[in-house]
């Protein structure tokens, strides 16, 4: 089979967070009972006018700023004309040839690749229709018509399915970071379509090409672009031609199905929306948009290296969440020591966020109190495995941890006397395992420090009751 | 251009009508006279000319502030509609997307 270069393009969809609507004043809460968050201009009643939510344009701005677009003084929205139930107008209000940020782009596998974005702009979402398996009827809800969107246009510059993934996933790190998406791929928030072709290696024109629809998460983006490049490559071995087809992903079967052929391909006749004049935009607006936006995954990510010191794979997982990079830098500047802090906040405290299924925001042990912690451990106060357990005591009660160390008389004995004693009785007590030991059998050091952890309750200095341990074991091999 | 039996055909799909033979025949040919009335405007030399997307060219568009407003009553908007169940609107069973 020849071997074929993968060509792929995305386009992200992604909600923007405002209380109202795109065109009009109707709530965008989620989760509302159905069909009460409408009114005449998203019911698309005759007479209704559309007018633009300034808050929708300043995120699409913040967007367009942030991934280096060039922003349009004056864009234009256009009418995409279809009919589905999902769309009470007939057409939805999306901006065409006039776009508003154009030219941008943004980086991912640690700045090696660089991808470039077409266009962000503006557009209003459609409806929500439910199917019941064995009813004739689809239902409507009309609640999401006219929620402001974003869609987020790449150039053909992915090439696997993995960097598509990891496309996907700086997008969404990118819109939290301005606060203009929650990102929640579940509830819909940020969707993503994708383009994929193969060409022969070496030949600069491009195949023809299908889109995959409906994908939910970066595992089905992933998933679903490996299906679909090995279908295609299938064919092209044989011989055959690519239909230019739309395809929609199932996740549960794990395949995708032909939505609809290039016969059947929507004709959706844009023109220019005449219910909207055109967008100006302020220089002013932009500047102050400009200075709206916070330090960006990237430098963060550089700032990290380079000023605390971090492994680039530390400040990589830090800055994936601006929430979780804030905390961590927090609790470094209260302890100065900032890869001690990454190793606590990659580990443990990430654990148990998974574990909790909760956010950084309601996660109980604050910053100061973590550094505290740490603290306890560097001064010898404590021992590892004591800290692990003080944590997951302060996650659930949000107590310091000198107070729980206290109360439970967790303190680690380093003092040799006490600790000396606890050696002694160990090895009286285990007199065959010392004789093996002593035959050569050295792994059984492990199972003598074990049982002085056990005696002294955990809190036995490790290293010292090591050293203790290794020292009276000398002494009696020569009696 | 010429408005044929095929493009009349594409338009009714698109427009999901049905037309009879007559229509059919009565559009095109109405079809064929505005087209060739554009086709004519085409003429006309427009090198330095902007291309206008609003009548009002000079105008633009006023921006609204993000504040929600409470919208219809859900009762009264499914009371006009051909059908309706459960705070639904309900219409024939549709797959595609």
């Amino acid at each position: 089979m020849p071997s074929f270069e993968t060509i792929i393009g995305l386009e992200v969809h992604a909600q923007l967070q405002t209380k109202s609507k795109m065109f009009c004043g109707c709530s965008t809460r989620f989760g509302s009972a159905p069909n009460t968050q409408v009114c005449p201009v998203c019911l698309g009643l005759p007479g209704a006018l559309p007018v633009v939510n300034v808050k929708a344009v300043e995120a699409a701005v913040k967007m367009g700023l942030a991934t280096g677009c060039t922003v349009a003084r004056r864009s234009v929205f256009a009418r995409k004309n279809y009919f589905y139930p999902d769309c009470p107008k007939n057409y939805q209000i999306s901006q065409y040839e006039h776009p508003l940020c154009s030219n941008g782009f943004l980086h991912v596998e640690g700045g090696e690749k660089r991808i470039g974005i077409t266009r962000v702009h503006l557009e209003e979402d459609a409806g929500k229709l439910i199917h019941l398996e064995g009813d004739d009827h689809s239902y409507a809800d009309m609640n999401r018509v006219g929620v402001p969107l974003i869609e987020i246009v790449s150039e053909p510059d992915i090439r696997s399915p993995r960097q598509a993934a990891s496309y996907m996933q700086k997008l969404r790190t990118i819109v939290r970071y301005l606060e203009i998406c929650d990102g929640n791929m579940e509830e819909g928030s940020l969707r993503c379509d994708v383009n994929v072709s193969l060409r022969k290696k070496g030949s600069d024109k491009f195949g023809t090409k299908t889109e995959v629809k409906n994908l939910n998460s970066f595992k089905a983006v992933e998933q679903a672009l490996e299906f679909e490049i090995e279908r295609q490559a299938r064919l092209l071995g044989e011989g055959r031609k690519i239909q230019q087809d739309t395809l929609l992903w199932d996740s549960v079967k794990g395949e995708s199905q032909i939505m609809r052929s290039k016969e059947e391909a929507h004709d959706y006749r844009y023109f220019p929306e005449p219910d909207l004049l055109v967008l100006d935009i302020p220089e002013s607006l932009i500047q102050r948009v400009d200075t709206e936006i916070p330090e960006l995954p990237d430098a963060k990510l550089d700032r990290f290296v380079s000023d605390l010191g971090l492994p680039k794979y530390d400040a990589e997982v830090l800055t994936s969440s601006r929430e979780i990079a804030g905390y961590f830098e927090a609790t470094a500047k209260e302890l100065g020591d900032a890869k001690a802090v990454s190793n606590w906040v990659m580990g443990e405290v990430l654990r148990e966020l998974k574990d909790k299924k909760i956010d950084i925001s309601q996660f109980k042990i604050l910053p100061r109190q973590l550094a505290a912690l740490i603290a306890e451990v560097q001064s010898g106060g404590i021992n590892m495995p004591t800290a692990k357990d003080v944590f997951r005591d302060m996650a659930g009660t949000g107590n310091e941890a000198k107070d729980i160390i206290e109360k439970k008389g967790l303190k680690q004995i380093s003092d040799e006397g006490a600790l000396d004693a606890v050696v002694v009785s160990v090895l009286d007590n285990y007199p065959q395992e010392v004789a093996k030991y002593l035959a050569g059998k050295d792994k059984l050091l492990k199972f003598l420090v074990g049982q002085v952890m056990k005696e002294t309750r955990g809190k036995a200095h490790p290293q010292k009751a090591t050293d203790l341990l290794k020292e009276a074991l000398e002494k009696r091999r020569g009696s | 251009m010429k408005i044929d039996a095929r493009t009349i055909t594409h338009l009714e799909k698109l427009a999901r009508i049905e037309l009879t033979a007559q229509e059919r025949e009565r559009l095109s040919e109405q079809l064929d006279r505005i087209v060739g009335y554009v086709e004519q405007l085409q003429e006309v030399d427009t090198t330095d000319v902007s291309p206008t997307s609003a009548v009002t060219h000079q105008a633009h568009t006023q921006l609204r502030a993000d504040e929600p407003r409470k919208g219809l009553e859900r009762d009264a908007i499914l009371s006009q509609a051909p059908d309706a169940k459960d705070g639904y609107f309900r219409v024939p069973k549709v797959i595609e997307r």
